[in-house]
């Protein structure tokens, strides 16, 4: 490149960035004209100032550096905002602090200014000061000192005014006054009770420690800085390869190792972090003795080793008091996985008062099974290796066979040792199938073992592999080495679905590398029926497997191939039952993903194919349960595919079809919970469809036929737990219908059943955010019910509650499933302020206060409706949420209006 | 040089910079290399262990150091951070190819403490790559990779990298922006 070529560059960059994003290209391409290797380089050099992040934003070594420090005590005696700067009272890695006083004395106001030091990226700390302030400067507690305002000076550095708090930070103040531990444990439950307040408001602190918390003269301590982390927090910047100057905001000393390692912060990291407070108010230490302060050394002792029990990080003679309990409590707020902590800070501040009161504490020192389990995850590598020892077996076997399979090609050998390799060959063929099916399924629910069964089976799959190899022509062997790929898809792609860190692009790749051997096979003998049908069933497992996560467009792409060999497979061999179902199988399959898709009229046409062939084959064998159970099912898809597309009667009647093929096979086989789930089923869409036609008398009596089933499944099976959250889905919904009738006792008796069942199955802590958002919406549910009937006091505990739990669960702004539950929870809990706000015999202020908050919440559920609809990721089914919720905001704002 | 004593050597070096003498700036720089490198030391011996010494201090202090009070010259001082980011520049550079050589076992000489002191938590890889792309940015745009070495190096702010290169503040931002694009892009094109 010349230097006219980076200024022609240069001008074109700067201009393209005045453009509206979304005209960028166009604007670009018509800049550089002709000239195409100019515009990839503009194009690239966009590319790069979006992605870029931090890279090389702040100097390369300035934090708290002495330039901020000039500048910083320059500004004493100057003017921010309505402020004057009396003296700075402190710095950190954000910035300065300052003492000061209202400039314009109207009144006697004093307050901290937090500066926020250059390097940091202004805007979108603004942007998200004013996302959250209404929340922040909501804040009314006690030991939470308040955010009053926040802005930029005149030379553009954020700053924000808060409470300005006089006192010792909460470690030195137990020094100074030499407390005893069981008043720290006092102390310290104020500041959970603190944290609390805010978590049910869905605020995560991110930054508690020592320095953070002070005590004022009269021994109450204070919480600074809430909400100001998460301000300051750098938007997540993806794949940025750069991690120069990668700047979180957090204090290594006490952020929890999810924190360290960068991944979303919830509720529990706060619980790790008054862990680690704890640990220091009762040893004076911190948990980890970190040497160094390198980003991977931290990760890797915070987050590999145990940190040292309270009372053996102290004196004997004090030790003693903090043996047993403490430790256990203590070692329970520090856990590294955020699940198995104390789920709320509520939960481990109770458990500090049962110490207190010499009661029995929840917390326990990790169990033997736990620890076990802990050895297969944190061992993996021991681990690994006594599965190597199986495949090392087959390793021996491999090389022994390898050279009987030369030998097999030699004709002077004997006859005998003929067979002998060729019964090693089968023998390693064998054991590598057992490695991959058998092996591996026995290790299958053990936890934390995925990563252990991708590998068996990769690495058994490598044997096969090699075997193939060897004997490219053995259709057999190819035909099981298809088979294997398909498995390894399977616990790659299972490995996505459980925790969304998985290898989806892993399980494509394999069930990819099935097909290509499949479609080999096929090239090899073309017409042959097994492998067309084997390619068939590749085309539905990536089909199924890519529609499952979100790729719904490629993945119709493969559904449809699949369809056309199974048509043509049927049309050849009309008599063969097996092709016609699978050839019914793709259809169902097809229409699914159509529908997920949003092409509900694409889907009840292939659906309403599906119907032909699964006639068909009850037709030619009525007696087969299988194939009725296949043919309910299409009736039930194409009774939704009406009721989606606004056909509520036909809903109503398609679906009514399948409900004496569900209940005659229910009759015939009484004990099959399958089969009274799919009765279940019908009465619950039975119940869905009427509720849309308007119909809640009706909905409400298909849901009580449901309830029947769902207990009797329950029933014969308590501990099957599809069936308690079926049972508990159930209640919820006749709650939902029960208030829509103005029943509100009934319904909050349904309510709580619900939740009855949610904590049955341990939901409130569930690592699936489903389950949370269940109970969540449940709570919701509950406290409308009691504000519609006049308890506040537990209506207000209920949406605390529930914004609780919502601040644990982290939000996946991709998935609809989870977008959408969280919008409606927020919606679910304004409706309680709502509520609250129309109660009779409150005063202004209060309502309000009530009608505020109920807007504020229908803003964020709003917030949420319209990324979705930008994402288009808002079904059909939610459309009109979105105006439900825009409908009740306007009459929050109608009836603040009239009340000011 | 000594011909006006009682004013700090830098000084006269930075005014005859300032007036155009190109030979005084080598000279400027080896002075602040060498104090900062006397005074990395110093700090390692003096800071507790766990302190992890902030580059920008040292500039400064090495700016008290030899210039001192006396120089009642403002825009001496941001010359001398140009001077300065362009020494820790070096210093940085050079401490991380030493690590990367060291690493790879061509048996260079062994760290030395006060360097060691430098250390920031950057891959070393990193810097040397930033440094080889800085160059090729000179080449073609010498006061843009200035602008960089002074924002990224020496921490100077928009407002004294426009004193120092006596350019507007918006020139200083557009060059800015401009280049941290163009480095970043160059930097992954090479990954």
């Amino acid at each position: 490149m010349d230097p006219n070529r980076l200024r022609a560059l240069e001008s074109i960059f700067h201009d393209a960035l005045d453009v509206e994003p979304q005209n960028r290209d166009e604007f670009v391409r018509a800049r550089c004209a002709d000239d195409e290797s100019l515009r990839q380089d503009v194009g690239s050099l966009l590319a790069a100032h979006a992605t870029a992040g931090e890279f090389i934003d702040s100097p390369i070594a300035q934090p708290d550096g002495q330039a901020f420090e000039e500048e910083a005590d320059r500004l004493i005696g100057q003017r921010i905002g309505h402020w004057e700067l009396v003296k700075r009272i402190g710095s950190g890695g954000m910035g300065a602090v300052y003492f000061a006083r209202r400039a314009d004395r109207q009144f006697d106001q004093q307050a901290a200014i937090k500066l926020i030091k250059r390097g940091m990226d202004t805007e979108a700390v603004l942007r998200r000061f004013r996302n959250e302030r209404q929340i922040l400067a909501g804040f009314d507690h006690p030991n939470i000192a308040r955010l009053l305002d926040g802005d930029t000076t005149d030379d553009g550095l954020p700053y924000f005014v808060m409470e300005y708090v006089e006192g010792l930070p909460i470690d030195q103040y137990c020094e100074r006054h030499a407390l005893d531990v069981t008043q720290r444990l006092q102390l310290f439950r104020q500041v959970c009770a603190a944290v609390s307040y805010a978590h049910r408001r869905a605020v995560i602190h991110r930054d508690l420690k020592t320095s953070n918390i002070l005590v004022t003269a009269d021994g109450t301590p204070k919480l600074l800085d809430f909400g100001i982390a998460r301000l300051l927090e750098a938007p997540d910047v993806p794949a940025a390869p750069a991690t120069m100057l990668e700047q979180r905001v957090m204090t290594p000393d006490y952020a929890s190792p999810e924190q360290l390692r960068g991944e979303p912060v919830t509720t529990a990291s706060d619980v790790y972090s008054l862990g680690v407070v704890l640990y220091r108010l009762l040893t004076g230490q911190p948990p980890y003795r970190l040497k160094t302060r390198t980003p991977e050394e931290m990760e890797r002792t915070v987050g590999k080793t145990e940190p040292r029990r309270p009372s053996a990080a102290i004196d004997a003679t004090n030790a003693k008091r903090l043996r047993g309990d403490l430790d256990n409590i203590v070692l329970m707020a520090l856990r590294k996985e955020p699940e198995r902590r104390y789920p709320t800070v509520e939960q481990l501040s109770e458990d500090v008062r049962r110490h207190i009161e010499s009661l029995p504490v929840l917390a326990r020192r990790d169990t033997l099974a736990y620890r076990t389990a802990k050895f297969v995850r944190r061992n993996t590598a021991a681990t690994i290796a006594a599965a190597l020892v199986v495949l090392s077996l087959v390793g021996g076997l491999v090389a022994a066979s390898w050279q009987a399979q030369r030998a097999r090609a030699q004709e002077s050998i004997a006859v005998a040792e003929k067979a002998r390799a060729e019964r090693r060959f089968n023998e390693v063929r064998q054991l590598a199938h057992a490695v991959i099916f058998d092996y591996h399924d026995a290790i299958r629910d053990l936890s934390g073992a995925t990563a252990i069964r991708a590998r068996l089976v990769k690495d058994g799959l490598a044997y096969l592999d090699s075997l193939a190899g060897e004997s490219s022509g053995d259709p057999i062997l190819q035909r099981e080495l298809a088979a294997a790929y398909d498995r390894l898809g399977d616990v790659r792609g299972e490995i996505y679905g459980s925790a969304s860190t998985g290898d989806l692009a892993g399980a494509i790749e394999s069930y990819s590398k099935a097909l290509r051997i499949r479609e080999a096979l096929l090239a090899a003998s073309p017409g042959d029926v097994q492998d067309r049908r084997d390619v068939a069933a590749s085309y539905r497992k990536l089909g199924g497997q890519l529609t499952g996560t979100g790729y719904a467009a490629r993945g119709i792409t493969y559904l449809r191939k699949g369809v056309a060999v199974q048509e043509q497979l049927a049309a050849e061999q009309p008599d063969n039952l097996d092709i016609r179902m699978e050839l019914g199988a793709a259809y169902n399959l097809l229409g699914l993903a159509l529908e997920d898709f949003g092409n509900i009229g694409g889907a009840l046409e292939v659906h309403r194919k599906a119907l032909a062939v699964r006639e068909s084959l009850v037709a030619a064998e009525p007696a087969n349960r299988k194939f009725r159970r296949g043919l309910a099912i299409t009736l039930i898809s194409i009774g939704r595919g009406l009721a989606m597309s606004g056909d509520f009667q036909g809903g109503i009647a398609g679906n009514h079809q399948a409900l004496p093929i569900s209940e005659t096979l229910l009759a015939e086989d009484a004990d099959n919970a399958d089969y009274r789930r799919l009765v279940a089923n019908v009465y619950q869409n039975d119940g869905d469809y009427r509720e849309m036609a308007g119909d809640i008398d009706g909905a409400l009596q298909s849901f009580r036929k449901k309830l029947v089933l769902d207990e009797q499944s329950l029933a014969k099976d308590p501990a099957n737990s599809v069936a308690r959250s079926d049972l508990s889905y159930t209640r919820g919904r006749m709650g939902d219908l029960l208030a829509q009738s103005g029943k509100y006792g009934e319904a909050l008796l349904n309510y709580r059943k619900a939740l009855a069942e949610h904590e049955k199955l341990g939901a409130e802590s569930s690592k699936n955010p489903y389950q949370r958002y269940g109970v969540m919406l449940t709570r919701g549910g509950i406290g409308e019910m009691q504000a519609k009937l006049g308890e506040r006091a537990a209506a207000l505990a209920e949406a605390s509650r529930a914004m609780e739990l919502l601040a644990g669960t982290p939000p996946d702004p991709a998935s609809a499933a989870n977008s959408t539950r969280r919008a409606q929870v927020y919606m679910r809990v304004a409706a309680i302020h709502a509520a609250l706000a129309e109660s009779r015999g409150l005063d202004t202020a209060t309502q309000r206060e009530h009608w505020r908050s109920a807007r504020d919440l229908y803003v964020q559920s709003i917030a949420i409706w319209d990324d979705m609809q930008k994402r288009g990721i808002l079904t059909a089914d939610d459309a009109a949420k979105p105006r439900d919720a825009a409908r009740e905001l306007e009459r929050c704002k109608a009836s603040l209006q009239r009340l000011i | 040089m000594s011909e006006l004593s009682g004013i700090p050597e830098v000084t006269q070096l930075l005014d005859a910079w300032s007036r155009g003498d190109r030979s005084a700036l080598d000279k400027v720089t080896r002075l602040v290399y060498d104090e900062l490198r006397r005074l990395a030391h110093h700090y390692m011996q003096q800071q507790r262990p766990d302190h992890t010494l902030q580059t920008t201090a040292l500039v400064h202090e090495a700016y008290l150091k030899l210039a001192g009070h006396a120089d009642p010259n403002y825009a001496n001082r941001s010359h001398f951070l140009a001077v300065a980011a362009k020494a820790m520049r070096q210093i940085l550079v050079d401490h991380a190819k030493a690590t990367l050589r060291e690493k790879r076992g061509s048996g260079a000489k062994p760290l030395e403490l006060e360097e060691s002191a430098l250390l920031s938590p950057e891959p070393t890889h990193e810097i040397v790559e930033l440094d080889e792309a800085l160059e090729k940015l000179a080449a073609l745009d010498a006061r843009k990779a200035q602008v960089v070495e002074l924002t990224y190096f020496g921490g100077l702010t928009q407002e004294e990298i426009a004193e120092v290169l006596d350019i507007s503040v918006v020139t200083v931002r557009r060059d800015w922006t401009f280049s941290r694009a163009w480095l970043y892009s160059e930097l992954r094109r090479t990954d």
